[in-house]
């Protein structure tokens, strides 16, 4: 189990950006990543020359203002971006929580949410059905999880993704920041699951901005600047 | 090209069968959730469509209503499948933008989607079909089994142009417009309403030539009790494969960019 990155560099291209105003790219900002206009293209340089070597029982956190390249970085591991140029190989089953409401649909109930997102999970019907009510029963959500979702308040929602999303163990882990989620009450019984559940994922990688929770959760840490890292 | 990446798109695709249905099915009941009769509306609308202009329609062309019904009714009900289908191709990944950004997921599967949630609008609207014949006294025949190979021919056809179109319009934003016009043109031009021998012998290429025209007389000529005429088997099955080849071919070249243009 690895996640390998050689050299990855990511960019998009932005079609809609006939215009932009030179004082925007003269004065330097202090977000996002690097802005490329070779005329006739402009694109954004969200990840340059990124090299990592991740190894089975590693524990990553990713630092790093807004726009540094952080959720763009969790996505080329998660392989929805293949980079621009570079390489990166991974070896594992990912799973990725980049948000809490994947697949998430306001208007289906709790049963159907469970299901739908089951399935984006890579899980079959049948082991979705097993699974559902030990989600239900997690969640505390009772008679609410046959209403539609939009009913629900949103940290009822927050309780009905956290348990769907934790009740399959992944080898590789990749998550977009820390999801909080509920009540004091629930909040106690989360951190204790998604604890076990971290810990027993081959390699995590997270993407934060609280400190605390890169030092106290993971081995080592990654500082991302404006796609670099460093 | 990552022609080996186009097939495994591909093949992951046919292994997450559920999920495509699934969303499929969540489409239509989205689309019908607070309703009392839910899709059953789309089995009415079409009843009505095919009440109001069955009988205009074959005065104005002189037919009498037994010939022309089952010609208009399976007509505009396939019509509708194929022509939902294309048009919503264009936005196949736009509407799963938020899917394809947070997890590795096979493009093909939302292309799958649609024809997924077209299939089942086709079996809200064919209903209707058994009570016309029903009431215009037709008979059933051997030539309708015709119809189980000519849907899978067709289904093909709508898949290439399906990856094809949805690629397209993923990174050609107008293109959806440009679709969505073509088909309203093709409904005029395509033999849904009026039909081939209505022209006259030496200008019925011109509906010939129309690739919709086989598409459409492949499923309405079986359900009438026809066996297509060969030149449209071969129409499409050619259309068939010459189309797989390029829509491949573009999945495998573009397959890695798609997410970007989201």
């Amino acid at each position: 189990m690895h996640i390998k990155l050689d050299n990855v560099s990511v960019r998009f291209p932005i079609y809609d950006a006939k215009q932009r105003s030179f004082k925007q790219t003269i004065l330097n900002a202090a977000t996002g990543g690097t802005i490329l206009d070779s005329g006739k293209l402009t694109e954004v340089e969200a990840l340059r020359n990124i090299t990592l070597d991740i190894k089975e029982g590693d524990r990553v956190a990713l630092l790093g203002h807004n726009g540094s390249g952080k959720t763009t970085l969790l996505r080329v591991m998660a392989g929805v971006y293949t980079p621009t140029s570079g390489a990166i190989s991974v070896k594992g089953k990912v799973t990725s929580l980049l948000d809490s409401m994947l697949g998430m649909d306001g208007e289906a109930t709790g049963i159907e949410n469970i299901y739908l997102r089951g399935l984006f999970l890579g899980l079959k019907p049948k082991k979705i059905r097993s699974l559902t009510d030990d989600i239900i029963d997690f969640s505390e959500l009772g008679n609410f999880i046959s209403m539609p979702v939009r009913t629900y308040s949103s940290g009822m929602v927050l309780r009905l993704a956290f348990a769907i999303s934790m009740s399959v163990q992944p080898e590789i882990l990749i998550m977009d920041e820390w999801i909080s989620v509920g009540d004091e009450n629930f909040k106690n019984k989360a951190d204790s699951r998604l604890a076990s559940y971290v810990n027993n994922a081959g390699i995590l990688v997270l993407a934060t901005h609280n400190t605390y929770f890169a030092k106290t959760l993971c081995s080592s840490v990654i500082q991302l600047n404006h796609g670099n890292i460093g | 090209m990552y022609l080996h990446d186009a097939a495994e798109d591909i093949a992951a695709s046919f292994k997450s069968r559920h999920l495509w249905a699934a969303l499929g099915w969540h489409d239509i009941r989205a689309r019908y959730r607070r309703s009392t009769l839910g899709p059953l509306w789309l089995t009415i609308s079409m009843a009505v469509t095919v009440g109001a202009m069955g009988p205009l329609y074959g005065t104005l062309f002189g037919y009498n209503a037994s010939e022309f019904i089952p010609h208009l009714s399976l007509g505009l009900i396939f019509w509708a499948f194929i022509s939902g289908s294309i048009s919503e191709f264009g936005d196949a990944f736009f509407n799963s933008a938020h899917l394809l950004k947070q997890a590795k997921l096979p493009l093909t599967v939302f292309v799958f989607r649609v024809c997924y949630r077209h299939l089942v609008i086709l079996g809200h609207n064919i209903i209707i079909y058994p009570v016309i014949m029903l009431l215009l006294n037709l008979t059933l025949n051997w030539n309708m089994l015709w119809l189980s190979p000519a849907i899978v021919l067709v289904m093909v056809n709508i898949f290439w142009m399906g990856l094809l179109l949805s690629i397209f319009c993923t990174r050609y934003r107008d293109m959806f417009s440009v679709i969505t016009s073509m088909m309203t043109l093709m409904f005029f031009i395509t033999p849904i309403v009026w039909k081939v021998e209505q022209l006259p012998q030496s200008r019925r290429y011109l509906a010939d030539l129309n690739p919709f025209t086989a598409l459409l007389e492949l499923l309405r000529q079986p359900v009438l009790g026809n066996m297509p005429a060969a030149k449209y088997w071969i129409y499409t099955g050619i259309m068939a494969m010459s189309g797989l080849t390029i829509a491949f071919l573009l999945l495998a070249r573009c397959r890695h960019r798609v997410t970007y243009w989201l």
